[in-house]
């Protein structure tokens, strides 16, 4: 090291700065150049005193700045390797990144969280609506309805007479089957009787959907001739909870509603015929004669069409077939026609219109997220302007600049991705559980599907290039211009005005939300004040299903053994037997009827009514209230003359004239009985459906092998006396299993279900949405305020008062909040449309809805804004012209 | 630029011309350091001179924008010294800021009454 360099650094130590080794041998050289070439007159001068002079007179750090930090070499165009300059500027982003964690933090948990929910609903929607059905040609496979045009049902259960007669002349099939959902009484295999759901099956169908057995076969067609030993096959479940999963399960003998029957295989727990799942299945054994019957209609049907015939052609060629039944047996099917329903409409049809108005829901959340995203990448570039700026003075190419903002955008969407699949992981999982545990079907299996993946990327990339692309596109225009003009304004007015447009498409897509959450919420309420006709309070029921030959034949006895001993209990005030509740899902028996002394009516046109078998004290027991006549009695029995109860609606839809008592009621099955009562309607379907036609008869006198048991208490939890009511009942049959022992209230609330997850899904989706555009307005309207201190402190200085600022503000900001409520409005009102079939007491568009959403985001609006605008009177004047 | 006050014109005219006197310099031989910094002293007679931290720090700016390029050279009987030449980047650079010098010192004289004639 020369004395030179050595002087160089003991000067450099002192002022406690640093410089590379090579710069400090330039300066040395050029120091002892400088020493050698001194003029005469400092011939005898000190080396060390004229380094010292040197050093203290030069600007050391400027060198210190340009040696230290040497601007990177400007790479010639199309001469850089991109990927280590890339490496670099990953880790500056970073860094950028860590030392704004408050922006970081926000920017990547709204993204996770629009991603996550949005993914989420694509999962939903997906499986349910999208993905592949299980069955093997599962294109080809169709249900088969018939269609009752006057009374409009087209999704009616088939006659089996009608259903061998189409499906042996058909020529668009390959082939096709009957089955019916059913439960069954297990027992005989040493464990507690058991009532499990089970569905009985023509034997060819599940071969036609592609089940495979994990143990044992399928069913043969010799399992269904009449007189054929009685076979089951048993659900994946069914083998692992009630047999252990034992290996030998297979080929044991159970009794099955009373009657032994050898268990030929198991089917894995995740088939299903349609949406019907079976913990056991039976062969359906159809009587030669069924053929040829044409009463009543039962019987479900699949079909697969043969190869290359579209669904619409097989409608066609059916409906054709079908109208010869028609001319064939015009008493029993005039007025009736065929629908053929292709398999995924039939398995997505009733949830289809939920799914996606969520899903609109939530990509309309993940867009307003996107919104502030973007606006606040937009305040963070403005921020930075002036870094940009003198970036590109020292040398920066804008183009590097705007590449360097995109990747901090997708580092930001990136993480939101990220984090946004593992939250979709979890809702999905939790969506799933509940909505099982809640009843409402849903496709899909709590897992994540590959699609829903592949959309989680998708949507992340497609947010990336949403929220960078205005930044970047910015940062490209950033000049030297800007740095020169420091505090300059420029740039900042256009860059607020499409803040403001970003605000009022956020405060848009909110109205939108919320008028649907809205028209869902009132529904919902309309719902539950409509009055069932019933009261559900302090009322325990309990279902027994008596099958098999002995059980169905003392099914009386024991249901009066039952109530007898159900009304001895303490604090039982009333007990008696149902055959259908209402508002449980089970429609029951719908046929048709007439008047005796009036003419048959035509063909097709008889009025149909609900048949609802009961016990004596039923209306007493669910406070149905009496308006005319009579009660059943415990002489109403088999053997005595038939009697009958109606409702008003009955009453309204056919003798509004006269009064019903004692006129006589000729059912389908020929049997006569007479009106000795009326009572109040009572819903049966749902909440939401019209008053139909019921007609009550006495248990004794149309015994159904369906029963439930209803049981109200003066007092105290109903639950209390779940278990004394089982005890009850195996007490008089120790084989009879119970099932479904719950509160009346129970069965009315669940029958909600649906509208009450869709009005708080959309509700809590609303929310969100409220909150992210008050977050926006808030954002523009601060930002808005910070920029302009000074305007403001010269408002005030002149003599504005404060009232006259927060008004100005306050106006401006309206008009954005009012121009996305209009914008919102008028997009809401058709979109509102697709909302129909789940409205109840509300049309869709309803003005008063619209208004009270719009008067809701006006106000959360002006709110975001106040607060800011406040800020803004608070100026200093003094302070705010000297920053100036 | 006609809107400004001549002051600032002159304060950014010395901060511009240093990088155009030292491209120039460099325009037909590759000197170092020390080298640049007397030739510019005694060519303007004294009148353009530069604190020598801030000629290194204008050359590590030329070389970083790849103007201009510097490299230790060992001659013989002679310290190893870091000696700089124009770049073809520089000298395009240069002729262009020739041009720009032109009219910035044409304007000036409009402005200050001072006349190259």
């Amino acid at each position: 090291m020369s004395e030179w360099t050595m002087r160089v650094r003991r000067h450099l130590k002192e002022r406690g700065t640093e410089l590379s080794d090579a710069v400090i041998e330039e300066l040395a050289d050029h120091l002892e150049d400088a020493w050698d070439a001194r003029p005469a007159s400092a011939a005898g001068a000190d080396p060390d005193a004229f380094a010292a002079d040197a050093m203290r007179r030069a600007d050391v750090m400027a060198l210190v700045q340009r040696a230290a930090a040497p601007s990177p070499p400007a790479p010639e165009p199309g001469n850089g390797s991109a990927l280590s300059g890339l490496g670099g500027e990953l880790r500056h982003t970073l860094r950028l990144l860590r030392r704004a964690p408050a922006f970081t933090a926000a920017v990547v948990a709204v993204l996770a969280l629009g991603i996550g929910a949005t993914t989420t609903a694509f999962e939903l929607v997906y499986s349910a609506l999208l993905a592949p059905l299980p069955y093997p040609d599962a294109e080809r496979l169709v249900m088969v309805w018939e269609h009752n045009v006057t009374r409009n049902r087209p999704r009616n259960v088939i006659s089996p007479g009608n259903y061998f007669a189409w499906s042996e002349r058909t020529t668009s099939l390959e082939s096709s089957g009957v089955f019916s959902p059913t439960v069954g009484n297990l027992a005989g295999d040493g464990g507690l009787p058991e009532e499990i759901r089970g569905v009985v099956v023509q034997p060819q169908i599940l071969g036609m959907v592609g089940a495979r057995p994990l143990a044992g076969r399928l069913f043969v067609a010799g399992d269904a001739e009449p007189g054929a030993p009685r076979t089951i096959l048993i659900s994946e479940g069914l083998w692992q909870r009630r047999f252990g999963a034992a290996a030998d399960a297979v080929g044991r003998t159970v009794v099955m509603n009373g009657e032994p029957a050898t268990i030929v295989g198991v089917l894995p727990a995740d088939f299903r015929l349609v949406s019907y799942r079976g913990d056991f299945w039976r062969p359906v054994v159809i009587p030669p004669e069924a053929r040829t019957t044409f009463r009543g209609r039962s019987l479900l049907s699949i079909a697969k069409l043969r190869p290359g015939i579209a669904p619409e052609a097989a409608q066609q060629e059916l409906a054709a077939v079908f109208d010869g039944l028609v001319r064939e047996h015009p008493e029993f099917n005039t007025g009736w026609t065929i629908n053929v329903v292709p398999l995924r409409e039939q398995l997505t049809s009733e949830t289809r219109p939920a799914l996606w108005v969520l899903f609109g829901a939530v990509v309309a959340v993940l867009l307003i997220a996107c919104a502030n995203v973007a606006a606040l990448l937009l305040v963070r570039a403005t921020g930075r302007r002036h870094e940009m700026a003198v970036k590109v003075s020292l040398g920066a190419r804008p183009m590097h600049l705007a590449r360097q903002l995109f990747l901090e955008t997708m580092l930001l969407v990136g993480a939101g991705g990220v984090l946004g699949a593992l939250l979709a992981r979890i809702l999905t999982r939790v969506v799933s559980t509940t909505a099982r545990e809640a009843g409402v079907p849903l496709v899909t299996d709590g897992t994540l599907g590959g699609a829903a993946l592949t959309f989680a990327v998708a949507i992340t990339a497609v947010t990336a290039l949403a929220c960078g692309i205005g930044p970047a596109l910015r940062a490209r225009r950033a000049s030297v211009n800007d740095a020169l003009r420091e505090g300059g304004r420029g740039g900042v007015g256009s860059r607020q005005r499409l803040r403001g447009w970003l605000v009022a498409g956020e405060v848009a897509a909110a109205m939108l939300i919320l008028s649907g959450a809205a028209l869902l919420g009132r529904s919902y309420a309309a719902l539950q004040d409509v009055d069932p006709g019933f009261n559900p309070q302090q009322v325990l029921t309990a279902r027994v299903s008596r099958m098999g030959t002995a059980a169905q034949k003392s099914q009386v006895a024991f249901a009066d053994a039952v109530v007898a001993r159900l009304r001895t209990l303490p604090g039982v005030t009333g007990a008696a037997v149902t055959s259908f509740l209402p508002l449980d899902g089970n429609l029951g028996i719908g046929s048709s009827f007439r008047l005796a002394d009036r003419p048959e009516p035509a063909p097709g046109e008889s009025p149909v009514a609900d048949y609802r078998p009961v016990t004596p004290g039923y209306f007493a027991t669910l406070q149905i209230p009496l308006r005319q006549g009579r009660d059943f009695s415990d002489a109403d029995v088999e053997g005595r003359p038939r009697v009958a109860i109606v409702n008003e609606a009955f009453v309204r839809r056919l003798s509004a004239d006269v009064s019903p008592l004692g006129r006589r009621l000729a059912d389908s099955l020929g049997e006569t009985q007479e009106i000795v009562g009326v009572v109040g309607d009572v819903t049966l379907a749902g909440l939401n459906a019209e008053q139909r036609p019921t007609i009550y008869l006495p248990l004794a006198q149309l015994p159904v092998g369906a029963m439930t048991f209803v049981v109200r208490t003066a007092a105290g939890e109903p639950d209390a006396l779940g278990r004394a009511v089982a005890a009850v009942i195996r007490e008089v049959d120790p084989n009879q299993p119970v099932s479904d022992i719950r509160p009346l209230d129970e069965v009315v609330s669940r029958s909600l279900i649906r509208p009450r997850v869709a009005s708080a899904a959309l509700g809590l989706f609303a929310a969100a949405a409220l909150l992210l555009a008050a977050i926006g307005v808030y954002g523009v309207v601060a930002y808005g305020v910070s920029q302009r201190r000074s305007e403001f402190g010269v408002r005030l200085a002149l003599g504005a008062q404060p009232g006259d600022v927060v008004r100005l503000v306050l106006r401006q900001s309206l008009v954005m909040v009012l121009g996305g409520v209009l914008v919102g409005a008028a997009l809401a009102v058709p979109l509102s449309a697709t909302l129909r079939s789940m409205l109840f007491g509300v049309g869709p568009g309803d003005p008063g809805t619209l208004a009270a959403v719009a008067a809701l985001l006006v106000a959360a609006g002006l709110l975001a804004s106040y607060v800011p605008a406040r800020r803004g009177t608070r100026v200093d004047p003094v302070s705010a012209l000297r920053a100036e | 630029m006609t809107t400004q006050p001549p002051a600032d014109v002159l304060r950014e005219a010395k901060k511009g011309s240093a990088e155009l006197v030292i491209l120039a310099l460099l325009e037909d031989t590759p000197r170092h350091g020390y080298e640049l910094a007397a030739r510019i002293e005694h060519d303007s007679d004294g009148a353009l001179s530069y604190n020598f931290a801030s000629l290194y720090a204008t050359l590590y700016k030329l070389e970083g924008r790849g103007w201009i390029h510097g490299r230790w050279v060992e001659k013989t009987g002679q310290r190893r010294r870091r000696y700089y030449r124009l770049t073809a980047a520089g000298a395009a650079v240069l002729g262009r800021q020739r041009d720009e010098w032109k009219q910035f010192v044409l304007a000036l004289g409009r402005l200050a009454g001072i006349s190259f004639a």
